[in-house]
C-alpha cells in the first residue's frame, strides 16, 4: 500500500551521522586534513612570536651596541625565513580543503543520481525535475552548502581553533592577564557576526525571493509574447514592469543598508583588540612587565585572531544552512518510492514476450483517490493487436504503464509467458518492449544517438527503424543527416517529428510487445494507416497495445477495448461496441458531428 | 544601433549624474577611511619609539584615546562609503533592468524564436546583477585597495628613508605576477563554468528523462554518461583550487617573509648606523601587511571586475538593438470595421532561400470565414503570422482595404485583429488583467458583455473573486477547455473585425469543440474569421478553403466544391472519417 503523504523529518543528529557515513569512506584523507589542520593552525601561531623573539633580539643589541646588529642579522634571517616556509606549507591547507570539497561533490552526485534511476512516477509526480536538480547543483555545490560544508566548513573551523590555541598558548607564555584580555575578544566578535548574520541572511533571502518572482513574472511574460505584441500591450507590459522594479528597489534599499553596516564593520574587527593592546599592553610595557617584542606579538595577535574567530562563527551558520541543504539531498536519497530490487529474477521464456494475463489490476495515486484504474481482467495473446479507446483519463496510459512495468499494480497479477512481471530479469524484458509515450521525451543529442540511446544498435538497424517511423525522409532533409543534433528538449523538431523519432527509438530493438500511448495523433491522417500498416508487416508476430482517439486506427485492431473511469466498459469489435457500449457509442458520435 | 566605447561611458555617466551628491560623499569617505588605516602603524611607532622610552603613562592613553577616536571615524566613513554608492548603484542596475526589458519588448516577433526566454532573462536579470558588482562593492574596493597601496607608499617615503622605492618595486613585482596567474586561473575558471554548465544541461535533460531510461533500462549507461560531466568538473574545479592556493601560498611566502626578512636584514643595518628606529622597523613590518594582504582577495574582486565588463557589454549589445519591422503611419480607415485582406503573390522565407510560402494569393473579404488546411510543416501557422506582420514577406504584398500593410502603424493593423493560438497563454494578474490584456480603458463592463456572449459569465461568477480572481502559473487552475473560452473572450473584448485561430480547438474535446463554435459564431456574427484547423470536421462550414501544400495553394474554395474535385481535400477528408459511413 502507498503511503497517503510520505513526509520526511530529520534531526541534526541524523544529519550528522549522514555526513559521518560519508566520511567514513575517506578514513585516511580524514586522518590527514586533522593532522594537516593541527600543524597549519600552529604554524600561522607561531609566526608572531618569532617576531617578538626577533625584535627583542633587536632591542637588546641596540641597548649593548647597535653595530653588533650587523653581525646578528644573519640569524634573524634564518628565523623568519624558518617560519616561512613553515607557513608556506600551512598556506596550501585551504587547497587541499578545496579540492576534498569538490570531490565529495563528485561522489554524491554520482551516487545519486544513481540512485535516482529507481524512483517509481509517483517519486517524479512529487518532485518536479527543476526542483530535483537544484538539489544536486545548487544545493550540493553552492557555497556554504552540502559539499563545502562537508569538507571546508568544518575543517575550516577546526583550523581556525587550532590557531587560537595556538596563540593562546603562545600568549600564556607571555602574559597572562593580556591574555585574558584577548581572548575576551573572542565571543564579542564571532557573537556580532553571528547577529549581523542572521539578518544579513534574512534580508538576502527577502531579495532572492524579489529575483525570483521577477524571473518567473518575466518568463511567463515572454513566452506570451505573441499576444501581447499581437494586442498592441507591449507599452502597458512595459509601464507595469516598472512598478515591480519600483517594489523591487524599496526591498533592495534594506538590503543594502544591512549589508553596509555588515561591510563597513568587518575591515574594523580588529581596531578593537588593538585598541586594547595599546592601553593595557602599553601601560605593562612602561611598567616593563613585557618588553616590546611581548607588546607586538600582541598587537600582531590581536588583529588577526578575531578573524579565526568568525570562521568558528561561520561553522555554525554555514552548518544551519547545510543541515538544510542535507535534508533536502537526504530527502530524495531515502524516499521510499522506488522499483522495489528483486535478485533471483529470471530471463523471459521463449526468448520473446508471448502471452499476457492481466488479473484484477488496481492502481492507485494515492490511497485517498478514486484509483487510477481497477478491475482490469484481460487476457493478450501473442501476435494479437488491441486498441485502448475512451475518454481522457480513462486510465489508457496507467494501464500501458502497468504492461510496460513502469507503474506496479497496487492489487492484482501481471503475468508474461506464465511469469509474474515483477519477477522476470528488468533488462531482459526492457529489450522485448518497445513503449511510446504520448508525450515522448527526446534528448538534445544527435539523432542517431536518441534512436538507438545507449543500446547496442547498429546503423542498419537505426535508418531501418527510422524508415517504419515515417522519419528517415526528414532526416535525411538535415544537414547533418543522423548526426544533426537536435538542441535542447528537440527543439529543431516539431511534435510530431519528436512522436516519429520516439517511434524509431522504441522499434530499433524490434521488440515483441509494442504499446503506444496515443502516439499517432500528431501524424496526419494519412500517415496514421501507414505507419501501422507498416509494424504490421516488417515486424511480424508483433503483439501490439496501443491508445488512441481516432476511430480509424482503432479499427485496425483485433479488438477494442473501450475504457471509462479507469475500468474496462467494453470489449470487441467496432460494431459489437456500437451496439452494446455507451462510451463507446458516444466517443463515435462525437467523432461525427458534422457527418 | 550599436553602442561605441564612448557612447556607452557617456551613458553611464547619465544615468549616475542623479546620485552626484552620493558619489562625491561616498568618495571623500574613501579617502578618510584609507587615511585612517594609514595613520595606525604610524601610532604604533609612537608609543615603542616615544611615550614606552619615557616611561610616559598619560602618552599612551593619549594615543588610546587617538586611536578609539580614529575607530569611531573610521566605522562611519566606511558606513557611509558602502552605503551610498551601493545605493547608487542598486538604482542604476535597476533602472538598466526595466529598460533593458521595454527594448526587448520593442523587438521583432523573430528575435524571440531566436533567443529562448532563459537567454532573455539572464540578459534582464543576471546580466545586470554582474554589473551590479562593478558599480558597487568590488570597484569600491579596488579603489579603495588602491588609494592604500599609494597612501602607504606616501607614507613610508615621508617616514623613512630609501625605503619606499624598495616597497614599490616589490609591489610592482607581484602585482605584475598576480596578473601573470590571475589569467590562467580565471581560464581554468572559464573551463569550470562551462563543465557546470554542461553538466546541468545533461542534468536537466536525463532526470526528466528517467522514466524513459526506466523504460529501456539503460540506466548504467547513462550514469556513465554523467560521469563524464560531473568528472569533468571535479577535474577543471581541482586544478583550479590547486592553481589558486599554491599561488597565495607561495604569494604569502614572498610578501610575509621574504619582504619581511629583507625589511629586517637591511633595517638592522640602518639602526646601526642610527638613520632608523625600532618602532619605524615595527611600522614597516606593519606597513608590509597592509600593503599586501589586500593583493591575496585581488584576483576575486579582478574577476568580479571581468564579469561585470563582459555583462555590461552583453547589456548594452541588447539596448543598441532596433527592431527592423516598424510599421508604417497610416491608420486602417473604414466603416463599421470592414476590412477586406489579400494576398498577393507572397513569398515567404524564414532563412535565406528555404521558402515556405511560394507565390501565395487569395482573396479574404470582409464577413468571410477562412480555413486554412494542410499537412504538418505547409506553411498554415506562417500565414498568420505574415497577417500580424510578425515577420517580414519576401516578395509581393498583403492588402487591407487595396492598401499595403506596411503602410499601416502595426498598433492600427494588429489592432482589426483577434488572435486565439493553440496555447492559451495567461500572464501573471488578475483574469480581468488577462482578457483585456493590460488595457485599462477598456471597461469591466466590456469585458463582461463579451463573457456573457460566449456563455462564461456564471464561470467568471463562481470564481471566488470573480473576475478579480489572480491566475495561478500559466492558467493552471482551470481546465483546457475554459482556457480556450478565455482566449476567445480576450479576442472579442478587443472587439477585432478578424478572428484569427490558430488550431485553435485542437486541445479540446469534439463535444466543447460544438458548443464554443456555436456561441462563437453568434457572437463573432458577421465578422471575418481565419481558421488554420487538423481536425478537418470543423471546417465544413466555411466559405473558402485554402488548401496548402509545400508553401503553395492547391485546392481552394468550400467543402462541396472540393469534395467534388475529389483531389487532396477529398483525399484528407476520407482518411480522418469513419469508413463505414
Amino acid at each position: 500500500m502507498k503511503e497517503k503523504e510520505i513526509k520526511f523529518t530529520s534531526t541534526i543528529i541524523e544529519n550528522l551521522k549522514w555526513v559521518w557515513k560519508i566520511w567514513k569512506q575517506y578514513k585516511p584523507m580524514l586522518f590527514i586534513l586533522i593532522s594537516f589542520g593541527f600543524i597549519s593552525g600552529f604554524a600561522i601561531a607561531a609566526g608572531p612570536y618569532v617576531l617578538k623573539i626577533v625584535v627583542d633580539k633587536i632591542s637588546e643589541v641596540i641597548k649593548n651596541d647597535p653595530k653588533l646588529l650587523l653581525a646578528e642579522r644573519k640569524e634573524f634571517l634564518m628565523y623568519i625565513i624558518g617560519i616561512g616556509i613553515f607557513q608556506f606549507f600551512a598556506y596550501l591547507y585551504p587547497g587541499f580543503r578545496g579540492v576534498m570539497n569538490h570531490m565529495l561533490e563528485y561522489e554524491i552526485r554520482s551516487s545519486v543520481f544513481k540512485k535516482l534511476m529507481d524512483k517509481t512516477h509517483a517519486f517524479f509526480m512529487k518532485y518536479r525535475s527543476g526542483d530535483i536538480i537544484t538539489r544536486l547543483t545548487d544545493d550540493l555545490s553552492d557555497f556554504p552548502k552540502v559539499a563545502w560544508f562537508l569538507c571546508s566548513g568544518i575543517f575550516r573551523a577546526f583550523n581556525a581553533v587550532c590557531v587560537v590555541l595556538g596563540s593562546a598558548i603562545l600568549m600564556l607564555s607571555i602574559h597572562f592577564g593580556l591574555t585574558v584580555c584577548a581572548l575576551l575578544t573572542l565571543p564579542f566578535c564571532g557573537g556580532v557576526f553571528a547577529a549581523f548574520h542572521g539578518k544579513i541572511k534574512a534580508t538576502f533571502e527577502a531579495k532572492q525571493k524579489a529575483v525570483s518572482s521577477t524571473n518567473s513574472y518575466l518568463e511567463s511574460c515572454l513566452s506570451g509574447i505573441d499576444i501581447i505584441k499581437a494586442y498592441n500591450a507591449t507599452e502597458r507590459e512595459n509601464l507595469r514592469f516598472r512598478k515591480i522594479i519600483d517594489e523591487r528597489i524599496k526591498i533592495e534599499t534594506e538590503v543594502v543598508k544591512i549589508q553596509s553596516f555588515f561591510n563597513s564593520f568587518f575591515p574594523n574587527i580588529s581596531f578593537f583588540g588593538q585598541l586594547l593592546v595599546i592601553a593595557f599592553g602599553g601601560w605593562l610595557t612602561i611598567k616593563g612587565t613585557i618588553s616590546i617584542g611581548d607588546f607586538f606579538a600582541f598587537f600582531t595577535y590581536l588583529s588577526f585572531i578575531s578573524f579565526y574567530a568568525i570562521d568558528m562563527a561561520m561553522f555554525l551558520i554555514s552548518g544551519r544552512q547545510a543541515m538544510v541543504s542535507i535534508h533536502r539531498l537526504r530527502e530524495i536519497i531515502e524516499d521510499p518510492r522506488e522499483f522495489p530490487h528483486h535478485t533471483d529474477t529470471v530471463l523471459l521464456e521463449d526468448g520473446k514476450i508471448n502471452r499476457i494475463v492481466l488479473k484484477d489490476i488496481a492502481v492507485k495515486l494515492d490511497e485517498d483517490a478514486e484509483p487510477q484504474i481497477s478491475q482490469i481482467d484481460f487476457d493478450i495473446e501473442p501476435g494479437k493487436w488491441i486498441a485502448l479507446v475512451g475518454p481522457v483519463a480513462s486510465g489508457k496510459s496507467t494501464l500501458l504503464n502497468v504492461l510496460a512495468g513502469t507503474v506496479i499494480p497496487d492489487s492484482g497479477s501481471i503475468t508474461i509467458n506464465n511469469t509474474e512481471l515483477h519477477r522476470i530479469n528488468r533488462k531482459d524484458y526492457a529489450g522485448h518492449l518497445g513503449f511510446v509515450e504520448s508525450e515522448p521525451v527526446v534528448f538534445s543529442t544527435s539523432l542517431s544517438h536518441n534512436i538507438k540511446f545507449f543500446r547496442d544498435i547498429e546503423e542498419k538497424e537505426v535508418k531501418w527503424a527510422a524508415n517504419i517511423s515515417q522519419f528517415h525522409d526528414e532526416v535525411e532533409g538535415f544537414n547533418e543527416g543522423y548526426d544533426q543534433k537536435i538542441g535542447e528538449r528537440g527543439i529543431l523538431l516539431s511534435g510530431g517529428q519528436k512522436q516519429r523519432l520516439a517511434i524509431a527509438r522504441a522499434l530499433a530493438q524490434k521488440p515483441s510487445l509494442l504499446l503506444l500511448d496515443d502516439v499517432t495523433s500528431s501524424l496526419d491522417a494519412d500517415n496514421e494507416a501507414k505507419f501501422l500498416n507498416t509494424i504490421e508487416k516488417e515486424l511480424e508476430g508483433l503483439t501490439c497495445v496501443y491508445a488512441t482517439h481516432r476511430l480509424k486506427a482503432a479499427q485496425k485492431a483485433h479488438e477494442i477495448i473501450c475504457l471509462d473511469s479507469g475500468k474496462i466498459v467494453g470489449r470487441g469489435d467496432h460494431k459489437h461496441l456500437m451496439e452494446n457500449c455507451d462510451t463507446y457509442r458516444k466517443l463515435v458520435e462525437a467523432h461525427m458531428i458534422d457527418e | 544601433m550599436k553602442y561605441s566605447r564612448k557612447e556607452i561611458f557617456q551613458d553611464i555617466i547619465r544615468r549616475f549624474r542623479p546620485f552626484k551628491s552620493n558619489i562625491i560623499i561616498g568618495i571623500i569617505c574613501t579617502f578618510v577611511f584609507t587615511g585612517i588605516q594609514i595613520a595606525r602603524p604610524i601610532l604604533l611607532r609612537w608609543i615603542i619609539d616615544i611615550y614606552v622610552p619615557a616611561k610616559d603613562i598619560d602618552g599612551i592613553i593619549y594615543v588610546a584615546s587617538i586611536y578609539f577616536f580614529l575607530l569611531l571615524i573610521s566605522l562611519i566613513s566606511s558606513y557611509q562609503q558602502v552605503i551610498l554608492l551601493s545605493t547608487a548603484g542598486m538604482k542604476v542596475v535597476n533602472k538598466y533592468k526595466a529598460d533593458i526589458y521595454e527594448n526587448i519588448l520593442k523587438m521583432d516577433r523573430d528575435y524571440f524564436s531566436k533567443n529562448p526566454t532563459g537567454t532573455l532573462l539572464a540578459r534582464i536579470e543576471s546580466d545586470t546583477e554582474q554589473v551590479k558588482e562593478l558599480f558597487s562593492s568590488h570597484s569600491l574596493r579596488l579603489f579603495t585597495t588602491f588609494l592604500m597601496m599609494i597612501g602607504i607608499c606616501v607614507s613610508i617615503y615621508i617616514n623613512t628613508t630609501g625605503y619606499a622605492f624598495y616597497f614599490f618595486i616589490m609591489l610592482l613585482l607581484s602585482i605584475f605576477c598576480l596578473t601573470k596567474v590571475i589569467k590562467r586561473i580565471r581560464s581554468t575558471y572559464d573551463n569550470v563554468r562551462e563543465a557546470y554548465r554542461e553538466l546541468s544541461g545533461f542534468l536537466a535533460e536525463y532526470i526528466r528523462g528517467i522514466p524513459t531510461i526506466q523504460v529501456f533500462d539503460v540506466k548504467d549507461s547513462v550514469c556513465e554518461s554523467l560521469d563524464v560531466y560531473n568528472r569533468k568538473k571535479f577535474k577543471f574545479q581541482k586544478k583550479v583550487a590547486i592553481m589558486n592556493y599554491s599561488f597565495l601560498a607561495v604569494l604569502s611566502l614572498f610578501t610575509d617573509t621574504l619582504v619581511v626578512a629583507s625589511i629586517i636584514y637591511f633595517g638592522c643595518k640602518s639602526i646601526s648606523l642610527g638613520l632608523m628606529s625600532i618602532g619605524t622597523l615595527i611600522m614597516l613590518i606593519e606597513y608590509t601587511r597592509l600593503l599586501f594582504h589586500p593583493l591575496f582577495h585581488l584576483s576575486e574582486e579582478l574577476g568580479y571586475m571581468q564579469n561585470g565588463l563582459v555583462s555590461l557589454d552583453r547589456m548594452y549589445g541588447v539596448m543598441g538593438l532596433r527592431p527592423e519591422i516598424t510599421g508604417g503611419t497610416r491608420k486602417i480607415e473604414s466603416e463599421d470595421g470592414k476590412i477586406d485582406i489579400r494576398f498577393e503573390d507572397v513569398w515567404f522565407a524564414y532563412i535565406g532561400e528555404e521558402w515556405v510560402l511560394k507565390g501565395v494569393s487569395f482573396d479574404f473579404p470582409f464577413g468571410n470565414s477562412v480555413a486554412i488546411v494542410g499537412a504538418s510543416g505547409s506553411g498554415k501557422s506562417t500565414i498568420i503570422k505574415l497577417l500580424f506582420r510578425f515577420y517580414e514577406i519576401n516578395k509581393g504584398r498583403i492588402t487591407i482595404n487595396g492598401v499595403d500593410i506596411r503602410e499601416y502603424s502595426l498598433e492600427s493593423l494588429r489592432h482589426k485583429l483577434g488572435l486565439v493560438l493553440q496555447d492559451v497563454y495567461f500572464f501573471p494578474g488578475t483574469l480581468l488583467d488577462n482578457l483585456r490584456v493590460l488595457d485599462e480603458s477598456i471597461g469591466v463592463e466590456n469585458v463582461s458583455a463579451a463573457s456573457k456572449k460566449l456563455g462564461l459569465d456564471g464561470f467568471i461568477d463562481s470564481l471566488p473573486e470573480g473576475i478579480d480572481s489572480q491566475i495561478s502559473e500559466g492558467g493552471k487552475n482551470f481546465s483546457s477547455g475554459e482556457r480556450q473560452i478565455f482566449a476567445f473572450t480576450r479576442a472579442l473584448t478587443y472587439n477585432p473585425s478578424v478572428l484569427v485561430l490558430d488550431e485553435a480547438t485542437s486541445f479540446i474535446d469534439t463535444h466543447t469543440e460544438k458548443l464554443i463554435k456555436e456561441s462563437l459564431s453568434k457572437a463573432f456574427q458577421g465578422k471575418s474569421i481565419l481558421l488554420i484547423a487538423h481536425r478537418l470536421s470543423t471546417v465544413t462550414d466555411v466559405d473558402n478553403i485554402i488548401v496548402l501544400s509545400n508553401g503553395e495553394i492547391i485546392e481552394n474554395g468550400n467543402h462541396k466544391q472540393l469534395m467534388e474535385l475529389e483531389g487532396t481535400y477529398y483525399e484528407m477528408r476520407k482518411l480522418q472519417n469513419v469508413e463505414i459511413v
